[in-house]
């Protein structure tokens, strides 16, 4: 109380560790949260609530979660601290331990987060809530978005949960099982966001490649790739990792045929040795995989197509990994990399494998593979030189307004110098110019291709 | 081009003293190059005009400014401006020492320095621009000049200390600390990264103390590293006693954010330190290092220490001794005490002799480079990553050099290599304190 007022609680603030439906997760909170009053701050500013969307797929972003509470105690001794998301489900006993939270808050609970803060703001103080109580006697809230804060392109979840049960991983654990999104409501969140000014739409899940597998409504991701299509006009659509397995000569030709999907594939090698992937429980072979990208790289040769590796994986020996290296630097027609370091995940069953890798050699073999893949990455970007291609325009770097960042259909990120006219959010047609210093630059060769 | 009396000026630049003078001084000489067709000469005699950014920091800082402008003043035609931290201590006094002098300028009056150079020469005579500025919202621009290109720049992120350690005269100079506000500092960092530049280095005084709204230095160390794609970030210096984990866990994660702090100690005796004003004891500096080593296990740590500061007895200097050999730094600057008029210690007797202090630094100099010769020497054979940042020369050799994220010289006989790229070296030997190392 103060000058007889009581005090509103009414300040929050997320951070969000890991993918990006996480990513999604938080900005439906966010949503949610302002429609019945709450304000947003940014993480680095005080406020009364915190919530922190943890992720745990490596003991990395273990770690960084934790930090993230800490660093939401120290900023704000007296707000309240609401952790969720995987880390929550994979060990909750670690998190139970670190006094600064105040609520843990389980996957499944994750949406129903703006009634408790509801609570929290009603009832005065910290009162002591029971999330049970919460989910249920109040509705499930809804979750579309109008707004992606702080990014030129939305995520959409279409997709949660996993069936697959790779040995390294987690997270069918802290997910559940396949659950698809009807493909009408997909359309009808895409339209709310394209109405808002988004012109491409990042359709991510835990494994998009099971897209409508599960449900009774019959679709999958080629089919709703081609419905939102139809139902929108002029917005690009990208679609997030995708399994190896799951990459249909359907999906690479419709890809091929349309310039309203970006030409990205995100597949997961994991390893470039048979042996190893077999003990991944990976269901490919390096040969089946090395198939698949070069019918992608067939089609569309300027595609890109990425890919997860994870070095250190318990028994990998010396010839695994050379296996892998030797595969990414000569005949794959992959162009950037994303290498983890093997970290045992509780309850999986690599963690119970023989021939853990030690730290340093783990810490060796990645820095080896992540210098390829910059090289690799470089090597595309060079190529690229001259090309045309559709970019998005995204945040301008400096105050006056020069300089634009951009991301192409083929995910190259290039420099535009800006022209008079404010293009964030907008797709404007470019052209690859050359490179300075780490950085690629392109130049604007026509109108935007959505008209206002 | 000749110069008339407001284009085609030549400008000459000579820096003394701190990496914030440094880049101050080129933020002049960029401001100056905007516009008017000038530029930036290396010759003096060729100059129309001269500008001296001084330092104040110890007698010997001045009394070389000073020598170096009893120089320049013998030069005809030039005007002589004189900026910076003596500057703004001895104003009008510095004049009556140099005659020649034409503008005496103190570090918040460069807009107007800039402003006074920009238009006609011929109408300058003996202006003093000392007005203390205390505004917190001040921007200036920085623009790379593309003939001295560098892969790594300074940026200054504060102006200003508030800490007043009592040897110090630098708050007494250069005013109430200010900080930049953190979309001006990203913007900047993007155009010098846009132009080339690799590795910007954060400058203040005291970087911890950064606060702007609600966005503190590590704050604004993670909005630095979303917000651009700079390769590295280094930052100068730190106050041990505004030091946080926080810092080193984004270290811990961040291959961008260089592995190297400058620490400075001054002493290892909690009686001096107290004496200092330093608001630390050697227990507060011995477990702010263990924790941060924890998080960041191959931390290189600089520091500065100064020896012979009023009272500081042999167990005094020992304590400093002792600390060294604990903590193991990979390099300090270190200092005799000279005492500054104007600070507090200034009143106290400056009873340590001459001669002792020099004994202290000589002990102290010995140590400090045969630890780091220790820790150098183990590298030999380890894998780095340098930035490549300038050419050397030794006999018919020419050599391209660059650093690791330590900070630690490496160069390398290749001279098809170009600066600014990044490339993996073995080291192979020492030289000195430099590796000689071979591309892998």
């Amino acid at each position: 109380m103060e000058n007889g007022r009581v005090i509103r609680r009414n300040t929050f603030s997320i951070k969000t560790l890991g993918c990006k439906l996480n990513q999604y997760e938080s900005e439906c909170l966010r949503s949610n949260l302002e429609k019945i009053g709450f304000e947003f701050r940014k993480f680095y500013e005080k406020a009364d609530f915190y919530i922190i969307n943890t992720c745990t797929v490596t003991g990395k972003t273990d770690s960084r979660s934790r930090n993230a509470v800490r660093r939401a105690r120290r900023k704000a001794p007296d707000s309240v601290i609401i952790t969720t998301g995987c880390y929550v489900e994979s060990n909750p006993r670690d998190l139970e331990k670190m006094d600064e939270i105040n609520y843990l808050v389980g996957n499944k609970d994750k949406s129903y987060i703006p009634y408790l803060l509801e609570c929290i703001r009603e009832n005065g103080n910290k009162t002591e809530l029971n999330i049970e109580d919460i989910t249920e006697n109040k509705p499930r809230l809804g979750c579309e978005i109008d707004l992606f804060h702080g990014h030129s392109r939305a995520f959409i979840k279409i997709q949660d949960g996993c069936n697959a049960f790779c040995s390294y991983c987690i997270i069918p654990f802290t997910r559940g099982r396949n659950r698809s999104v009807a493909p009408d409501n997909i359309i009808s969140q895409i339209k709310r966001l394209v109405k808002n000014g988004y012109e491409e739409i990042v359709l991510t899940g835990i494994h998009i490649g099971r897209y409508g597998k599960d449900s009774d409504f019959s679709a999958d991701l080629v089919m709703l790739l081609r419905k939102i299509l139809k139902n929108t006009e002029g917005i690009r659509i990208r679609f997030s990792s995708i399994e190896p397995t799951e990459v249909t000569s359907e999906l690479i030709k419709l890809v091929s045929e349309t310039n309203r999907v970006a030409p990205h594939f995100h597949i997961p090698l994991q390893s470039g040795d048979n042996s190893v992937l077999k003990a991944m429980n990976r269901p490919y072979t390096v040969e089946q995989y090395i198939e698949k990208t070069m019918e992608i790289a067939s089609y569309m040769p300027d595609a890109a197509i990425g890919t997860d590796i994870i070095v250190g994986f318990p028994g990998e020996t010396d010839d695994n990994f050379k296996n892998t290296c030797s595969l990414i630097e000569s005949e794959l027609p992959v162009n950037y990399l994303h290498v983890f370091s093997y970290s045992d995940r509780p309850g999986t069953r690599a963690e119970s494998l023989p021939g853990k890798i030690d730290p340093e050699t783990r810490k060796k073999r990645s820095r080896e593979l992540i210098e390829i893949g910059k090289t690799k990455k470089r090597e595309f970007l060079f190529s690229q030189k001259n090309r045309n291609e559709i970019a998005l325009v995204q945040e301008k770097l400096d105050a006056d307004e020069r300089f634009y960042k951009s991301i192409t259909g083929n995910y190259c990120e290039i420099i535009l110098p800006a022209s008079s006219a404010d293009l964030r959010g907008k797709l404007v047609p470019v052209r690859f110019s050359g490179n300075r210093g780490g950085l690629f630059f392109g130049e604007i060769t026509g109108e935007p291709l959505i008209k206002e | 081009m000749k110069a008339d009396s407001m284009n085609n000026k030549k400008i000459y630049l000579k820096s003394f003293g701190c990496q914030m003078n440094a880049f101050d001084t080129e933020m002049i000489g960029a401001l100056l190059t905007e516009e008017n067709n000038n530029r930036i000469t290396g010759d003096p005699q060729d100059a129309d005009i001269i500008i001296v950014n001084t330092c104040s920091i110890r007698k010997h800082a001045e009394t070389r400014a000073i020598n170096h402008l009893h120089k320049l003043s013998r030069i005809n035609n030039a005007v002589l401006a004189v900026c910076g931290c003596m500057a703004q201590r001895m104003g009008i006094e510095l004049k009556k020492i140099v005659p020649g002098i034409d503008i005496i300028s103190g570090p918040d009056n460069y807009k107007q320095l800039v402003s006074i150079l920009s238009g006609n020469l011929d109408e300058i005579s003996n202006t003093i621009l000392l007005e203390r500025k205390h505004d917190t919202t001040y921007k200036l621009p920085v623009r790379c000049n593309e003939e001295q290109f560098r892969p790594s720049k300074f940026l200054s992120i504060t102006r200003g200390c508030e800490n007043y350690c009592t040897y110090c005269i630098v708050p007494y100079l250069r005013g109430d600390l200010r900080s930049k506000a953190p979309d001006i500092v990203i913007s900047e960092i993007n155009r010098m990264h846009i132009s080339g530049v690799r590795e910007v280095t954060l400058l203040g005084q005291n970087v911890m103390a950064y606060q702007y709204g609600d966005v503190d230095f590590t704050s604004l160390v993670e909005l630095i590293l979303d917000k651009t794609g700079i390769d590295r970030i280094r930052f100068l210096t730190t106050h041990p006693k505004d030091i946080t984990m926080e810092l080193f866990h984004i270290m811990a994660a961040n291959s961008r954010v260089c592995n190297h702090i400058h620490l400075p100690l001054q002493s290892g005796s909690n009686r001096i330190l107290k004496l200092m004003g330093r608001k630390y004891t050697r227990e507060d500096y011995i477990s702010s290092v263990e924790e941060a080593r924890k998080i960041v296990p191959d931390l290189a740590i600089t520091t500065d220490i100064i020896v012979g500061f009023p009272t500081e007895d042999e167990s005094d200097f020992e304590k400093t001794m002792e600390l060294i050999e604990y903590i193991r730094f990979d390099s300090a600057f270190t200092f005799k005490y000279s005492p500054r008029e104007g600070t507090s210690a200034y009143r106290m007797d400056d009873n340590v002799s001459v001669d002792t202090k020099k004994k202290r630094l000589e002990r102290l100099n010995k140590r400090v480079k045969e630890i780091r010769y220790d820790i150098f020497s183990k590298l030999n054979g380890r894998k780095f990553k340098i930035l490549l940042d300038g050419r050397t020369k030794k006999g018919k050799n020419q050599y391209i050099k660059g650093r690791t994220t330590h900070f630690r010289n490496v160069k390398v006989n290749k001279s098809s290599l170009k600066e600014g790229e990044f490339i993996n070296v073995k080291l192979k030997k020492l030289e000195g304190f430099t590796f000689i190392g071979e591309e892998i």
